[in-house]
């Protein structure tokens, strides 16, 4: 399994406000393999996305991605892991206001010796022409290109995509599907989705359910949908 | 709904605490800097008012040759002047300092005193405070006064019953044209009349006695109708007791040159047409340098106070408003909300407003309070208090330091709030509850392809252009004060050894009755008193007659004519000659003028000085061809006490030129500390609104993979830029802004001046410790990029 999580704990607060999150979740995944985690509002999902983005800690359990345990690393080994084997795509874009499309594909490029190619990644993602545009002159659909492009620009391990349509309409969300599906037929990218949208396990190998902190369904789909075939997004 | 909003002022109070606080520590300590100075110089200014009212302070003084007669002295005092002899005679003490000795005052420039009372007995001396102070004098210790070293029998003792000070002598110079005061080395004696007298008749003062009188013209006349009644009186050379006078009179007069002699006889004498005319010189109050000194004085660091004042004024207004449009932008989410659910836009901005305006009002007030603690008004007045000879002043709180500490800050700070409110609140709630960015074209500008890290450092100091702007404001106004306070140093330090070096000489005696041949071992010279115009100060200026050979003064040509003269540097700059320039001086009493061209620029500085060929000069002024009023040595010469106006020494120059650099030191320190004070605040405020600000994008780029150090160059490191090439416009802009303000203006009561450069290792100080600073705050800061945990900056947003 290229992401290995075994038993991991995680809870918030103390005393009367305490709150565990995670309840002892272990899943896998493997190299190449779309996953989508879904569930409820509160069921823990983008807690779970996050410890293994090392943006969380677990209280306990093991976390291993390319056999290597991340549960415990600390300070700049944490960013190495980060910056050597993920890339993230949030809800809302989080672009960096005051720099251009490429200039935040640039951020990330910064971060490898071995990039994509920037004009490809631009002309994959339909984005050459806005290359020099700023955020704020962006749809909301182009700026998800952009952040994906962003997070393509390293060529990551594993891709870890927190509500990547939430803020889209159904048009431009399926744009994106259809664009994640291609990077990961492309380039054998690992992509973990977390999404509310009941459309989107139709068109991954790989479905987790959660419910109150713990798995309720793990499956693999034996009939992919493509991604431009959806309904209801 | 005000409860709640008031609620949620003090909840953002507590979670912006630091900010608060550095920006209240900035406003307390700028307001009490400024406030301290500007209060002790108004209250310098208006006692110094008061006492002269209170101790009657003398119109003017004249000096005579003979004292006036009594049916001359009733012909002004009829007139409706008041007139009071001020005769004095100079000792040289134990100590080798110089007491000056008068008559109690009856009823012009009285004294008053710090401790004690007048003399009762003969026996009893009040002593001038500073004197007293500087040489450890106190109430019940003994002085002695006479000739002690070769006969003791003239020598009187006294015991010390009073320390004060009077207003005629506000600045101790022992002469009119000294640089500065030196109480170590000069001081004030009062005693009896009847001690007095029996201390003249010992006739063991160091020269023989000074005849000036103090006058009040009531109304009755004017100075120039009192000085054309003095003029009118002669004397008679017989009835003169002085031995001294009467053989340098007989010796001329005999060589049937009696009006040579009497134009030539005195330094001064040769304004008057009438050779017989008794009056040596008239000077009104107004132009006497040791009257009103330290009010002259202080009227310097008053305006200098306002106008920092102004400038700090300016800088808070701008750093509260880059805090406030930073609060507005942060809040432009709840301000949408708010606004949209029907909140109006006055209650909105009586929300915001709040925090910042009782920040502002509260460090105002407290600015004020400790301005007007002893730790304030009181220190800065001290300055004055140890340098010049006045009595204990009281700080006072005037309505202008009420409105400039209280009122002002929190109404600029209300003011700024109001109008950025207000351009924010023009936009529609949905584009305030969105937080739209717009695109700004000095903020989005286009970059060529560079490095990343470069090019990321150039858009952040782009987006933070506001509070860049804000970084380099602080800093140079910090530049300012840290500068004028090197430029206070620098001058000083030449002062200290540019006087030093400058002086050659051992011994200047300046004769009233020169000696037929001049003595052994010197070197004659003759000396003009001249005034020149400075700005408000008439400054004495000295026309030095010298031989080619005068081994004292460094001057390769000194050309045979009577218009073309070499000048001291001191004067050059004061008055910005360059050779082949003409000017004039005038005499005393501004009656004739004189116009010179300058032939040559030599080094001297401990006056201003105008050099020329001795024979030219004598012919110029109409003395004899063997007339000298001046001798210069080597050594130590054997030259009566009674034959001299005065004897500098060059440890009498050491001495005076040390006080300037002492004096100064401690405002030195002080403004180079409220300068750095200045400085690190503000940059701190700055940088550190910069992070919060961008806390987001850097969690974002953690979590993206980027560490610490990366993080601390993408964010932190390009403040670098600002403050290098803020420091590079601003210290020749602070440097040129000095160099025109501080010789025309904080200077300009002092008779020298230099040239104003710093030496390379002042920039590279300045430079060094602004980078110093830099990195410390920068230091400061890295710890605030660590704690910017992504996951718990991604939750906030959410």
């Amino acid at each position: 399994m290229f992401v290995e999580v075994s038993d991991i704990k995680k809870s918030y607060g103390e005393g009367g406000s305490y709150i565990q999150v995670l309840k002892g979740i272990s899943a896998g995944v493997s190299q190449g393999e779309m996953c989508v985690i879904q569930g409820t509002s509160g069921s823990g999902k983008s807690t779970f996305l996050n410890c293994i983005g090392g943006l969380d800690e677990v209280d306990s359990g093991s976390i291993r991605i390319a056999d290597k345990e991340i549960v415990g690393l600390k300070g700049e080994k944490l960013s190495d892991y980060r910056r050597d084997n993920l890339g993230f795509i949030f809800q809302f874009y989080n672009l960096v206001p005051n720099l251009t499309v490429r200039e935040n594909i640039q951020v990330c490029e910064y971060l490898t010796n071995a990039p994509l190619s920037m004009n490809e990644l631009l002309d994959v993602l339909g984005l050459a022409e806005h290359a020099d545009k700023f955020p704020s002159q962006l749809s909301g659909g182009q700026q998800q290109r952009c952040a994906i492009a962003r997070a393509l620009i390293k060529n990551p391990k594993l891709l870890l995509c927190d509500e990547p349509t939430g803020a889209l309409d159904s048009k431009t969300s399926r744009d994106i599907l259809i664009l994640l599906e291609k990077i990961n037929a492309v380039y054998g990218t690992t992509m973990m989705i977390v999404t509310h949208n009941n459309s989107i396990k139709n068109m991954v190998d790989h479905v987790i359910y959660l419910k109150d902190g713990e798995i309720s369904k793990d499956y693999y789909n034996e009939t992919k949908v493509a991604a431009a075939e959806l309904e209801d997004l | 709904m005000k409860r709640v909003l008031f609620k949620r002022s003090l909840r953002d109070l507590k979670a912006n605490l630091t900010r608060y606080t550095a920006l209240g520590l900035l406003i307390i300590f700028s307001i009490y800097m400024v406030l301290s100075l500007v209060g002790a110089a108004n209250a310098v200014v208006d006692q110094t008012a008061e006492y002269d009212e209170k101790l009657n302070c003398e119109d003017g003084e004249f000096s005579v040759f003979v004292p006036l007669t009594e049916s001359e002295l009733k012909r002004i005092t009829d007139k409706g002047v008041t007139v009071e002899e001020m005769f004095f005679l100079d000792y040289l003490m134990k100590d080798k300092s110089v007491c000056r000795v008068f008559k109690t005052r009856k009823d012009i420039n009285k004294l008053t005193f710090k401790e004690g009372h007048m003399p009762e007995e003969d026996s009893e001396v009040v002593v001038e405070r500073r004197y007293a102070e500087v040489n450890s004098i106190n109430i019940g210790d003994k002085i002695t006064l006479g000739n002690f070293e070769d006969d003791s029998s003239n020598a009187y003792e006294y015991t010390v019953v009073g320390i004060g000070a009077v207003s005629d002598y506000n600045a101790m110079l022992k002469n009119l044209s000294d640089a500065a005061v030196s109480s170590k080395d000069f001081g004030l004696c009062f005693v009896t009349d009847k001690a007095y007298e029996k201390l003249k008749d010992a006739k063991t003062s160091m020269k023989s006695e000074e005849y000036y009188y103090a006058y009040k013209l009531n109304g009755a006349l004017t100075h120039d109708e009192l000085k054309d009644i003095l003029k009118d009186n002669s004397f008679n050379a017989n009835s003169v007791d002085d031995a001294y006078f009467r053989e340098y009179y007989e010796r001329l007069s005999g060589g049937g040159a009696l009006a040579g002699v009497m134009l030539s006889m005195f330094q001064d004498s040769a304004v008057f047409k009438d050779s017989t005319a008794n009056l040596i010189s008239l000077m009104k109050a107004s132009d006497n340098v040791r009257i009103d000194a330290a009010a002259d004085d202080v009227q310097i660091n008053k305006s200098a106070g306002m106008f920092v004042g102004v400038l700090l004024m300016v800088l808070f207004s701008y750093v509260i408003s880059v805090f406030v449009v930073h609060t507005i932008d942060q809040e432009s989410a709840v301000i949408g909300a708010l606004y949209s659910m029907g909140v109006k836009r006055k209650e909105l901005m009586l929300h915001y407003i709040f925090v910042p305006v009782m920040v502002t009002f509260i460090s105002g007030i407290l600015g004020l309070f400790f301005a007007s603690t002893k730790y304030g008004i009181k220190v800065q007045m001290q300055d004055s208090y140890n340098y010049f000879s006045m009595p204990e002043m009281k700080s006072e709180v005037t309505p202008f330091m009420i409105i400039y500490a209280v009122v002002l800050p929190p109404v600029i700070s209300a003011i700024v709030n109001a109008l950025v409110i207000r351009s924010r609140l023009k936009r529609t709630p949905l584009s305030l509850l969105k937080n739209e960015q717009r695109v700004s074209k000095t903020k989005d500008v286009k970059l060529k392809k560079m490095e990343f890290i470069r090019l990321f450092k150039i858009r952040q100091l782009l987006r933070e252009r506001r509070t860049g702007f804000a970084v380099v404001f602080g800093l140079f106004i910090s530049l300012l004060v840290a500068m004028l306070a090197l430029d206070v140093y620098v001058y000083c330090d030449k002062v200290k050894k540019r006087n030093v070096e400058d002086t050659h000489f051992e011994y200047m005696y300046t004769y009233k009755y020169p000696s037929e041949k001049v003595p052994e071992g010197g070197y004659e010279a003759v000396a003009k008193s001249m005034k020149k115009r400075f700005s408000v100060y008439n400054f004495d200026v000295t026309v030095l007659g010298i031989r080619k050979d005068n081994p004292f003064f460094d001057i390769e040509r000194l050309p045979k004519s009577k218009n073309e003269v070499v000048v001291s540097d001191s004067f050059a700059y004061k008055y910005q000659l360059k050779e082949g320039e003409e000017f004039t001086v005038t005499t005393e009493d501004g009656d004739r003028a004189y116009a010179f061209t300058v032939a040559g620029i030599t080094r001297y500085s401990p006056s201003l000085m105008i050099f020329m060929d001795i024979d030219e000069c004598r012919e110029l002024f109409g003395d004899m061809d063997d007339y000298y009023n001046v001798v210069l040595s080597d050594h130590k010469l054997d030259i009566p006490g009674g034959r001299l106006y005065s004897t500098l020494t060059k440890a009498d120059v050491e001495n005076a030129a040390e006080v300037f650099l002492d004096q100064m030191m401690s405002m030195i320190i002080t403004m180079s500390a409220a300068s750095a004070v200045i400085f690190v605040v503000v940059m701190y405020l700055m940088m550190k609104m910069m992070l919060d600000k961008a806390s987001f994008n850097i969690a974002l780029v953690k979590i993206f993979g980027f560490r610490d150090k990366e993080v601390r160059k993408m964010y932190l490191d390009g403040n670098f830029y600002i403050v290098a090439g803020g420091t590079l416009i601003s210290i020749p802009i602070c440097k040129a802004i000095l160099d025109y303000v501080y010789p025309n203006y904080l200077v300009a009561n002092v008779a020298s001046a230099f040239e104003q450069s710093f030496p390379f290792y002042i920039y590279v100080m300045v430079v060094a410790a602004i980078i110093v600073l830099y990195f410390i705050i920068n230091n400061a800061l890295v710890g605030r990029i660590k704690q910017m945990v992504p996951a718990q900056v991604l939750k906030n947003r959410e």
